[in-house]
């Protein structure tokens, strides 16, 4: 792993510098890595180890599928930010696994891998946590652009207050798109829409129960 | 579809339950409950009080979480806050 002789983070040219933490115990699938420093930048989530200068790790913001604030003791005994990664695969896997709705339902997804940040200073975890919501919503996957992701400057919501915060709703957005009871969810894809797109999402209405789906957009409604 | 008058889409829907409880769904069949904090247009979606359910089971707590859109199947109300 790159790093200065006074062990910092070495960064990549076009890499900014988010966070960074000293003091950071790594989990790794189970395993003590040990203590070390958690960097987030605006391209990776990093981790260099204090007793290992050959020792770290790094990972592109796709691969997080989740990561989350634990405080649950029973789940682990120190608060920490705690992150699934997607596991590898062969990248023709990737790209023939996919978008399709039942699509991710297969072997693609079996092996995962977990990790665990644990920071000497807890009071920090809101900060980490919403670094790396900032970052990952600067990182949506290729595919997902090809497929028809949002402009920057259309949808969505809202947000209380958790610090992470896409561009407001537009009103109207999405205004041809109907009800649709099947549980498939009714996606919509009209050029008038200026909502986000096949994308995204569809949804069952009704009060108090409702279904968005993601990915697929095959299914195309009559407006 | 009771109970519904006027015709409802995906975005008021999705503007509709933030702050509400909801059930999110992974590809890869993991269910996540908790109060839908934040969204945006790739269906990132941030949670609070989140409980993880692996093949039903609960499996987890986390006080925040974030989850990445291109990971989410759907996302559905809770029609009431299960136990």
């Amino acid at each position: 792993m790159h790093r200065t002789d006074d062990n910092a983070l070495v960064l990549q040219p076009d890499e900014s510098l988010t966070r960074e933490q000293g003091g950071t115990r790594l989990w790794f699938n189970g395993s003590d890595e040990g203590q070390g420093s958690l960097y987030i930048t605006s391209q990776r989530v990093v981790w260099l180890s204090s007793d290992d200068r050959d020792k770290g790790m790094a990972f592109d913001y796709p691969v997080i599928i989740l990561h989350a604030i634990s405080r649950d003791p029973q789940a682990f005994p120190q608060p920490c930010i705690y992150c699934q990664l997607k596991a590898d695969r062969p990248p023709a896997a990737a790209a023939a696994a996919g978008e399709e709705e039942e699509g991710g339902e297969g072997d693609d997804f079996d092996a995962l891998n977990e990790m665990r940040f644990i920071p000497q200073d807890e009071t920090c975890l809101d900060d980490l946590f919403r670094a790396m919501s900032e970052m990952a919503a600067l990182h949506p996957d290729p595919d997902m652009l090809q497929e028809g992701g949002p402009d920057d400057d259309d949808t969505l919501f809202v947000n209380p207050h958790n610090g992470w915060n896409p561009p407001e709703a537009e009103e109207g957005a999405m205004d041809d798109a109907e009800e649709d009871e099947d549980e498939e969810g009714g996606y919509e894809d009209d050029d008038e829409a200026e909502g986000e797109g096949e994308g995204a999402s569809g949804a069952e209405g009704d009060e108090g129960s409702g279904v968005a789906h993601n990915g697929g957009g095959d299914r195309h409604m009559a407006p | 579809m009771s109970g519904s008058t006027a015709k409802r889409n995906p975005s008021d829907f999705l503007k509709q339950v933030l702050g509400r409880p909801v059930v999110v769904k992974l590809n890869n069949g993991t269910d996540y409950r908790g109060t839908l904090a934040c969204l945006d247009g790739y269906m990132n979606i941030a949670m609070e009080q989140t409980e993880e359910y692996v093949d039903g089971k609960l499996k987890a707590k986390y006080g925040d979480a974030f989850l990445r859109g291109n990971n989410v199947l759907y996302i559905c109300a809770q029609k009431t806050v299960k136990k």
